[in-house]
């Protein structure tokens, strides 16, 4: 540990060391070498070399630090493999396409699709499958039309962590356009030979956007002298927010997805005005007993509730939040009853789902802004120069 | 926020380094292992080396303390005219605190 507080002492500023440095060896050989002293040292060094630098050399160092541990993170993250098909356009229009991909991107043609291809063995031993197929969605899946192509063409690709797996996988995706008659393969899917690895870049981005924020924060409380009032404000506020945001109660949110690919625009959205009419959702309210002795219930319901045409337009997206997980779920399948009674050709494209986790409130969220808003505060009186005193009182 | 107030204190609380050293350098002359132990006596506070010297640093700089020619590696500082004036407006401005708290505490 001795050797420690030599190594510790080089990290002080030149001129400090030039100074003190002899002195400060002399009373590190008389004190007992402990965790404590040693991380004392360490703090001593930090603050003589901010106490020097300027704020832009304090920032630049911070945003350093954070890409070195992001970059350090990162390497933990498997390498990814992204499969590419191109599929040619063929006399399909728009429209076409557009229920093809909404068909494709259905929780239950991903849910089969994962099944079948045993995707996410991991994510599924510990998430639900809404979840892991949202995930899939926002992730790994993607279909862009090919810029400048001629004939029209899109692509479509899968990644995943396996190779073999990723080809596969955007095999059956493209082989659902073709089966749909949107178009034929131009480009079959590949068998991804480098990693693609957008995750890790990202990664080390965030990191060093957060060594910046950090950075930024460091030098202007260190140059206001404010740390342990920002600390004291920080914590309290953010302390306060998780405290209001666990009073603020849980909502659950259940949706499902209807296409009628033989209807039209205007009638899609006549099946809609009929079922969210003030009547329709008078009767919903009431058959399920939501906001009960509340006069505004049937507003209420009426801002919950979105029925909307996706994409095509041919498509209805019904979603329904409430703080009951169960009555959420029955109130979407009401509406999507109400939705087949009005259109019998309604294909059901995803089915009601069971929300497992609350959609609000965001806890950490609320406790993030508690935080920056109490470190703002500080600042803001640092500022105006309000002595702590003052404000202690004032609580 | 009874809770809330102590929370802040407790983080807030004055427990000033710099504070420490001009009272153990009141005295008598000390170098830096001196004062730690003599702090660790008289306030039964700890501080680290880096800490110390962080206080030190800064004391020097304002001119409050000022080092003292020794044959030894250990360095040792005395208080100067500047210091003690210092340290006396501190001790007044504190030692009004503790009388009015004690006052109160006594009525309460």
């Amino acid at each position: 540990m001795k050797r420690s507080f030599k190594v510790l002492i080089s990290l002080y500023p030149t001129a400090w060391r030039n100074r003190y440095g002899n002195e400060f060896r002399a009373l590190l050989d008389e004190v007992p070498p402990t965790w404590r002293t040693l991380f004392d040292v360490f703090g001593g060094a930090l603050k003589m070399q901010t106490e020097i630098w300027s704020p832009l050399k304090i920032v630049a160092a911070f945003a350093v630090a954070g890409a070195v541990v992001a970059g350090l993170i990162s390497l933990t993250v498997p390498d990814r493999y992204a499969s590419m098909a191109v599929i040619k356009m063929g006399d399909a229009d728009t429209l076409k396409l557009s229920a093809a991909l909404q068909q494709v991107q259905s929780r239950s043609f991903l849910t089969q699709l994962i099944n079948e291809q045993d995707l996410y063995k991991t994510e599924r031993g510990h998430m639900p499958m809404e979840d892991v197929v949202e995930q899939m969605k926002r992730e790994d899946i993607r279909v862009w039309v090919v810029a400048g192509a001629a004939p029209r063409a899109f692509a479509v690709s899968f990644a995943s962590t396996d190779r073999a797996q990723a080809q596969r996988t955007t095999q059956r995706l493209a082989s659902q356009f073709v089966d749909a008659h949107i178009g034929e393969l131009l480009d079959p899917a590949n068998l991804p030979a480098q990693p693609d690895n957008p995750r890790r870049s990202r990664i080390v981005i965030v990191g060093s956007i957060f060594g910046v924020i950090a950075g930024m924060l460091f030098a202007l409380f260190n140059g206001l002298k404010v740390w342990k009032l920002a600390t004291a404000l920080g914590i309290a506020c953010a302390v306060l927010a998780a405290a209001v945001s666990y009073a603020i109660p849980d909502r659950f949110s259940s949706s499902a997805v209807l296409a009628d690919v033989g209807a039209d625009q205007p009638r899609v959205r006549a099946v809609i005005g009929m079922v969210t009419s003030s009547d329709s959702i008078h009767a919903i309210g009431s058959e399920l007993g939501l906001y009960p002795n509340d006069a505004r219930a049937d507003r209420k319901v009426s801002e919950h509730l979105h029925v909307q045409q996706l994409g095509n337009g041919r498509a209805i997206l019904i979603q329904f939040d409430y703080p009951d997980r169960l009555i959420a779920q029955r109130v979407t399948q009401n509406v999507v009853a109400r939705l087949i009674k009005q259109d019998w050709n309604f294909e059901i494209l995803d089915p009601v789902s069971s929300p497992p986790n609350p959609i609000s409130p965001n806890r950490a969220t609320i406790t993030g802004m508690g935080l920056f808003v109490g470190l703002a505060a500080a600042v803001v009186l640092r500022v105006t120069k309000r002595s702590l005193p003052a404000v202690v009182v004032a609580l | 926020v009874p809770l809330l107030r102590r929370t802040i204190y407790y983080v807030t609380r004055n427990n000033d380094p710099a504070l420490l050293v001009l009272a153990s350098l009141a005295e008598g002359d000390k170098h830096g292992y001196a004062m730690m132990e003599d702090i660790e006596a008289f306030a039964s506070i700890k501080l680290g080396p880096g800490t110390l010297y962080g206080a030190i640093t800064r004391l020097e700089e304002n001119g409050w303390i000022a080092p003292v020619a020794s044959e030894d590696r250990r360095q040792p500082y005395t208080l100067t005219a500047l210091g003690r004036k210092s340290l006396e407006n501190e001790v007044a401005a504190l030692d009004s605190v503790l009388k009015t708290a004690l006052k109160r505490l006594k009525h309460a």
